[in-house]
């Protein structure tokens, strides 16, 4: 939908005038939900390379005396970015530059209060649920995911965390390098950008 | 009166690199094909040259250059100037992870021994799940006298599906039930076998490559401790019942025949039989005229 009102402008007022805003590999305006521990959720529209500050300030900031946590950047296939890289321009370039994506333009802001576990539990259930069973790598894989994130934050005395770590990120590669479509490319995504950006499973 | 022989389409060669190695290959032939003309040894597991390939089971990817994803190489067809790579780091870690979660959740003692092969060659350690890990393991469905189904042993390579619906019997009696790791095999509204549409051809056993399938006779033999390939002799016959010409492999163990197949390559059953050719063996073994 978003696409074709896009097509409108371009009719209107031609190809040139529409990417004369954003920037030169991403041209236009793009939708961004804003979402989570924000004070002004909802959807905006801004120019392609919007520092993702600026969109954020646009949502009226954090709620008084909350710090920033993380910001998951794309949805569930996204994935996290920290308080250090705030100033990541929202473009298909921008994002790659920094091994994010804009996925569907969802932003979920996360504060201090956020339990950032949970939301990877949360997560790795999704895609175990939503996995259509058709590939090996994503049927077994989302499965033993969830399983061995349980474990890592849950059931903590069963786990071998470094074993454990290293297996997650083995299912990750597997499943972005062989799955058959985007959803089981992805699965691995957030929770692995979680570890490594937001080191959640440090110990 | 001499008439039109069709010969096909002309096919150009197409150049490609495998492994560092420049070749012409056939258009329309697959990447695995193609590793198969250089004796490349590729896995493959819901692959078989009778069916149409489903690319599911992932475990005969290769690394394309330009391509951000491994691809299965049973189904992608050659590109002039691909260049592929078969045992790169990619590859080998993808092929090993598949045999890893396929062993870690699924009974595959009974698979052929070159996937066993394939298992060390990858450095597959299955255990590494944890003993936690969720499995398929299910009671054996017995529920008729000609064959058993043990989706324990099941990987779902579709392979059943295939020969039960438009790639041989067009019967259509067992599909993919259920999604993500439930996902499983199953007749209609899951009735049991024979209130099914299954017509008992034994296709889907022809195909299975983890004996998630099997002859009744050969399950009840293999329960009783009896089963023993190194005893079998197999003849090699023709079907006595029509006039097709189906060629029968009878596997014959103690003078008793404990399982018929067909060979893949027959030209005229491509492997696949019919109730009668498969199971319709009884009559052979009458002893007397009781």
């Amino acid at each position: 939908m978003e696409t074709l009102v896009n097509v409108l402008d371009i009719l209107v007022d031609g190809g040139a005038a529409f990417a004369a805003t954003g920037t030169a590999e991403s041209t236009g305006t793009r939708l961004f939900c804003l979402s989570g521990h924000v004070r002004g959720p909802g959807v905006y529209e801004v120019p392609m390379g919007t520092p993702l500050r600026a969109l954020i300030e646009l949502g009226g900031g954090l709620r008084e005396g909350r710090t920033l946590s993380a910001i998951l950047l794309g949805g569930a296939a996204g994935s996290f970015v920290t308080g250090g890289q705030l100033d990541v321009p929202l473009s298909f370039e921008g994002t790659r530059a920094i091994g994010a994506t804009l996925g569907s333009g969802a932003v979920m802001v996360l504060d201090d209060t956020a339990d950032i576990e949970g939301i990877l539990l949360r997560i790795a259930r999704f895609f175990r649920h939503e996995s259509c069973g058709q590939c090996v790598p994503c049927r077994v894989g989302t499965k033993r995911q969830e399983e061995i994130l349980h474990r890592l934050l849950i059931d903590r005395k069963t786990s071998n965390r470094d074993a454990d770590v290293a297996l997650l990120a083995d299912i990750a590669q597997a499943m972005r390098d062989a799955s058959i479509c985007g959803l089981g490319q992805t699965a691995a995504s957030a929770i692995q950008s979680a570890v490594i950006q937001l080191k959640v499973l440090n110990g | 009166m001499a008439s039109p022989v069709f010969i096909g389409q002309p096919r150009r060669m197409v150049p490609v690199s495998i492994d560092g190695h420049d070749l012409q290959v056939m258009e329309g032939m697959t990447i695995l094909d193609a590793c198969r003309q250089l004796r490349i040894d590729t896995p493959t597991l819901c692959n078989l040259e009778t069916l149409t390939p489903v690319n599911v089971c992932r475990v005969c990817v290769v690394e394309v250059e330009g391509s951000r994803v491994l691809v299965p190489s049973c189904s992608r067809k050659v590109e002039a100037g691909m260049k592929i790579h078969t045992d790169s780091e990619r590859v080998q870690h993808s092929r090993r992870l598949v045999l890893e979660l396929l062993a870690s959740s699924v009974d595959m003692s009974l698979c052929a021994p070159e996937v066993h092969g394939w298992m060390s060659r990858y450095g597959a350690q299955p255990q590494r799940f944890g003993s936690a890990a969720a499995t398929v393991a299910q009671p054996v469905k017995v529920d008729n006298d000609l064959y058993v189904r043990d989706y324990s042993r099941c990987i779902l390579c579709y392979k059943c599906v295939e020969a039960c619906g438009v790639d041989a019997q067009n019967t259509f009696a067992i599909g993919v039930a259920g999604r993500g790791f439930d996902a499983h095999i199953s007749t209609e509204f899951t009735v049991a076998l024979p209130e099914s549409a299954c017509v008992y051809c034994g296709n889907c056993i022809g195909v299975c490559p983890t004996g998630a399938l099997m002859f009744k006779s050969e399950h009840d033999m293999r329960q009783a401790g009896t089963w023993d390939e190194e005893k079998q002799k197999v003849t090699e016959t023709v079907c006595p019942y029509c006039g097709v010409g189906c060629m029968l492999e009878l596997h014959v163990q103690d003078n008793t025949i404990v399982k018929v197949t067909s060979p893949l390559d027959h030209s005229v059953t491509s492997g696949h039989l019919c109730v009668k050719g498969r199971f319709g063996f009884q009559f052979v073994q009458r002893r007397g005229r009781d």
